[in-house]
């Protein structure tokens, strides 16, 4: 199990090193000048000033050695400075990270605790009202785009409550009910649409479960049905659910993109839309070396939750 | 592991309690006093007619211009607290973009200032609440020689920087000197307009700074009075190095901390050189990207007021605003600057001459307006027809590109470039900048000049890569951008002169690099006013590029703002100096 471990750890240097190369590359390859939007959005500054700039900013270096004294910089945790503000990367992650963390968590927790039930219930009861009631809701979920359901949450808590959430950020920890406050409602949101996809899936998942023998074998022997059901069933159904709010969790960071907008939080979606458009190559890249390392670390969580839960998958 | 009913209770319990939580808040948060009384403000109704925004017009010699005497410019005293004006409170206005840095020498454009003019001062600065009229600031008294070419400012006795350290003469220079000529490091995306102008600067005693220019010129108050021009601390930037966070300035206002993505809160001055001001205590900018967040907020009465040139708020807000929360005050203003179809002579096919006529014989600018921002934008030539020093208005409804299309302009058009060698029309791509109502501009560009034979294939680009194209000179039609910071020809003109980076269609006439040179140096108003006339007419008759529009900017803020007024674009800015709040 160690050496398995160890080895996945391994997988993750290349994964998030061939991330944060494709992202360099790609950057270098856009068509825009960062030295130029500092010297003046709109009014171009003389080439002079600009060169100057680039010069300063080491944008002049050689493509390898710009990208390797980077690299240099990460392994001793040193992500450098914007280009765009001059100041060190990290001071903004540590700023920006745990609200789009606390976000997607949220949003997560929501899609779980309401998803899983409705779709155990609706896969008991299927074809009922109460089944389809669900599957309405889901299809909605899933068909209406987060950044209209955005803007009309806004609207509706304006004009019908007149209350509008906290337009503007405080972390958990100064204070919680701001906090709160101003997460529900875009919670609500990312996890509308997590929510029916949890509880699609966990229904098709129950509903290919509750065929199987050994459900039947089960409530032969007389067991109570709840049991039966979240015991037996639940847990057999469980792997494609958790692989799907895993998968779904790393998703959502870039789904966060324009719902940070509509709720104003300074979160990682919008910082990394900035980072592009300025062309601040090292906050750019540094931001996905983190989204990297998210999508490795859940793939290894994911991994490591199967083998906890069925027996049968052991790692070596 | 919870059954399933644990799991109903659970969920039934949360939802409960977050309903409760709710239910208690919404009442506290409700917008406030939500009928005041309707106030009348002459500017307030939103009629397409622009407030007119230039104090520099000819009518007005008394507000810029050196007018050569020799006697001293005394600053008014500053109005006297307002009868009833109450202390307290914080102003809590938002903006779109957050600043880069707080190193006003070093940032990019005004939007990145707004937030950090109330920290810092300037040496004269414009009265709003007069008018816009020229007052000191950090300057008691200035003068001008002659000849316009020096000008001397003596500045007030006690003031201090907010860390303590008495304001010299010394800073000024400073100031001036780092955005004239920065050292390696530091970046000053206005240097230009200093470089250009200032050829040196004196201070025989620490309260006197003497400025000797590099010609005569009509508009250097209006630079000094530029919130470009605001003054940094020679000491504080010479031990950093810069100045890109934890200002310090000499304003009304102290900086004390900024919440990186969220908001930057000023707090009062209470060793404000002005005894009695400010009356507020703390002036807070937040960071509100999106502009349905940005009303609502306005509407719920999180925000007091929107910034200055608020391209959020459109006509039809305004109209959905009175309605629905009359308390609110609206002021608009035109914008001096103004984004355009450009071409680029430097290249085919508008080299020639006929073709880039043929171009703008069916642009209809009057259509575009209509059809893009009906109520938010205003005509033009090269300048904004409000002002003064634009060609008159009847001139310019007759001008190709300015006037309305006929039928007869499409025929010659036609004409045109079958001569110039496209019988058959020709297909071209055009840069639009992305933004809605500028991809929207260049839709109605394609639609107009397809009458012609142009075929543009309409590609939306990024700033970043628009930018760039513009400066390198790689694009054939694309979407300009000419920004104008005060109300003076000189900041109109300086797209046109051959060896600006700023000329995006790469036209060069060294008569005209003559000309708008004299114009500069002339300081007597109706030869000034003949001399930039006849350069817009050469200028229009060259087909280089013409406006979308003008935009009309609207600035909203709730009845018991008292004391502020809008800053015309080109009027400098509100410090918040003056402002109280009836509540």
């Amino acid at each position: 199990m160690t050496a398995y471990l160890v080895r996945r750890l391994l997988l993750f240097i290349p994964v998030v090193l061939g991330a944060a190369l494709f992202v360099f590359f790609v950057m270098q390859v856009l068509p825009g000048d960062v030295a130029q939007l500092i010297l003046g959005e709109e009014a171009r500054a003389s080439s002079v000033a600009v060169e100057q700039l680039r010069e300063h900013l080491g944008l002049n270096r050689p493509l390898y050695e710009q990208f390797l004294s980077w690299l240099w910089g990460v392994l001793r945790l040193d992500l450098g400075n914007s280009l765009w503000t001059g100041r060190p990367i990290m001071d903004e992650l540590i700023v920006r990270i745990p609200v789009s963390l606390e976000l997607v968590s949220l949003g997560v927790i929501l899609s779980v605790i309401i998803g899983v039930p409705a779709g155990i219930v609706s896969a008991i009861k299927r074809e009922t009202l109460f089944d389809y009631a669900v599957r309405s809701v889901a299809y909605c979920g899933q068909a209406i785009p987060n950044f209209w359901l955005g803007i009309m949450v806004i609207i509706t808590l304006v004009t019908v409550f007149r209350w509008l959430p906290p337009i503007s950020y405080s972390s958990l920890i100064e204070n919680p009910i701001e906090n709160l406050l101003m997460m529900a409602a875009p919670a609500f949101v990312l996890g509308f649409r997590q929510t029916a996809v949890t509880a699609r899936m966990t229904r098709s998942c129950m509903l290919e479960v509750l065929n199987e023998d050994f459900v039947r074998t089960a409530r032969a022997k007389g067991l109570l049905e709840r049991a039966v059901l979240l015991r037996h069933a639940l847990a057999n159904a469980l792997l494609p659910i958790i692989t799907i709010v895993f998968m779904e969790f790393a998703y959502l960071f870039g789904a966060l993109i324009v719902l940070e907008h509509v709720f104003n939080l300074p979160g990682m979606g919008s910082f990394i839309v900035e980072a592009i458009y300025r062309r601040d190559v090292p906050t750019a890249q540094a931001i996905i070396l983190f989204l990297a390392l998210v999508v490795a670390l859940t793939n290894l969580a994911q991994d490591l939750l199967y083998g906890l839960l069925d027996p049968r998958i052991r790692y070596s | 592991m919870l059954s399933l009913r644990g799991h109903l209770r659970v969920l039934a319990a949360c939802s409960l309690s977050l309903s409760i939580v709710l239910g208690a808040c919404a009442p506290s948060a409700a917008p406030p006093a939500a009928n005041p009384p309707a106030p009348s403000r002459p500017a307030a109704a939103p009629t397409a007619a622009p407030a007119a925004p230039a104090p520099s017009s000819p009518a007005a010699p008394s507000t810029s211009g050196p007018s050569p005497t020799a006697t001293p410019r005394a600053s008014a005293p500053a109005a006297p607290a307002a009868q009833n004006a109450k202390y307290g409170g914080v102003v809590q206005r938002y903006q779109r973009v957050e600043p880069a840095n707080s190193d006003i020498t070093q940032l990019p454009s005004y939007i990145h200032i707004w937030p950090w003019v109330p920290v810092f001062s300037l040496l004269v600065m414009r009265d709003l609440n007069a008018g816009g009229k020229l007052t000191g600031d950090l300057a008691e008294q200035w003068q001008a020689s002659p000849d316009g070419q020096s000008y001397t400012f003596r500045l007030r006795n006690g003031v201090k920087w907010h860390d303590g350290a008495p304001l010299t003469a010394a800073d000024i220079k400073f100031s001036f000197e780092r955005a004239a000529d920065p050292p390696i490091g530091t970046v000053s995306p206005r240097g230009g307009l200093y470089s250009d102008l200032i050829q040196s600067i004196k201070t025989p005693d620490p309260s006197t700074v003497q400025f000797t220019l590099k010609r005569p010129s009509a508009s250097f108050l209006d630079l000094v009075s530029d919130e470009g021009s605001l003054i940094m601390p020679q000491h504080v930037v010479a031990a950093r190095g810069q100045m890109k966070d934890n200002p310090v300035g000499t304003g009304p206002f102290k900086f004390q901390r900024w919440a990186r993505g969220t908001r930057i809160d000023l707090v009062k001055n209470k060793d404000y050189f002005l005894k009695d001001r400010p009356y507020l205590d703390g002036v807070t900018t937040l960071i509100i990207a999106d502009p349905a967040t940005q009303l609502a907020a306005l509407r719920a009465g999180r925000v007091d007021m929107s910034p200055q040139s608020s391209t959020g708020i459109t006509a039809r807000d305004i109209e959905i605003l009175k309605k629905s929360t009359p308390g609110i005050i609206f002021q608009q203003s035109e914008t001096l600057s103004y984004f355009g179809p450009t071409l680029n002579v430097t290249k085919e096919p508008f080299k020639d001459i006929r073709v880039r006529k043929a171009f703008f014989l069916v642009y209809d600018q009057p259509e575009l307006i209509r059809l893009v921002a009906p109520g938010d934008g205003a005509p033009g030539g090269i300048m904004s027809a409000s002002v003064d020093w634009s060609l008159p208005k009847n001139e310019l409804a007759a001008i190709p590109g300015v006037k309305r299309v006929t039928p007869q302009d499409i025929d010659a058009a036609k004409k045109l470039l079958a001569e110039a060698g496209y019988p058959n029309g020709l297909s071209l791509p055009y840069q639009a900048r992305r933004g809605a109502e500028w991809v929207r501009s260049g839709e109605v560009l394609g639609e107009q000049v397809r009458r012609a034979g142009f075929n543009l294939a309409i590609k939306t680009v990024d700033d970043a890569t628009l930018f760039k194209s513009l400066s390198d000179g790689t694009f054939e039609v694309a979407h300009g951008v000419y920004p104008v910071a005060i109300a003076d020809p000189d900041y109109y003109l300086v797209y046109f002169r051959s060896d600006s980076p700023n000329n995006a269609s790469g036209y060069s006439d060294k008569e005209l690099d003559g000309l708008i040179d004299k114009q500069a140096r002339t300081l007597n108003v109706a030869e000034r006013k003949t001399i930039v006339s006849d350069i817009q007419r050469r200028l229009l008759e060259q087909f280089l590029l013409r406006p979308a529009y003008f935009p009309i900017n609207a600035q909203a803020w709730w009845g018991y703002v008292k004391g502020y007024a809008s800053p015309q674009v080109g009027l400098g800015n509100n410090n918040f100096r003056d402002v109280w709040l009836d509540k």
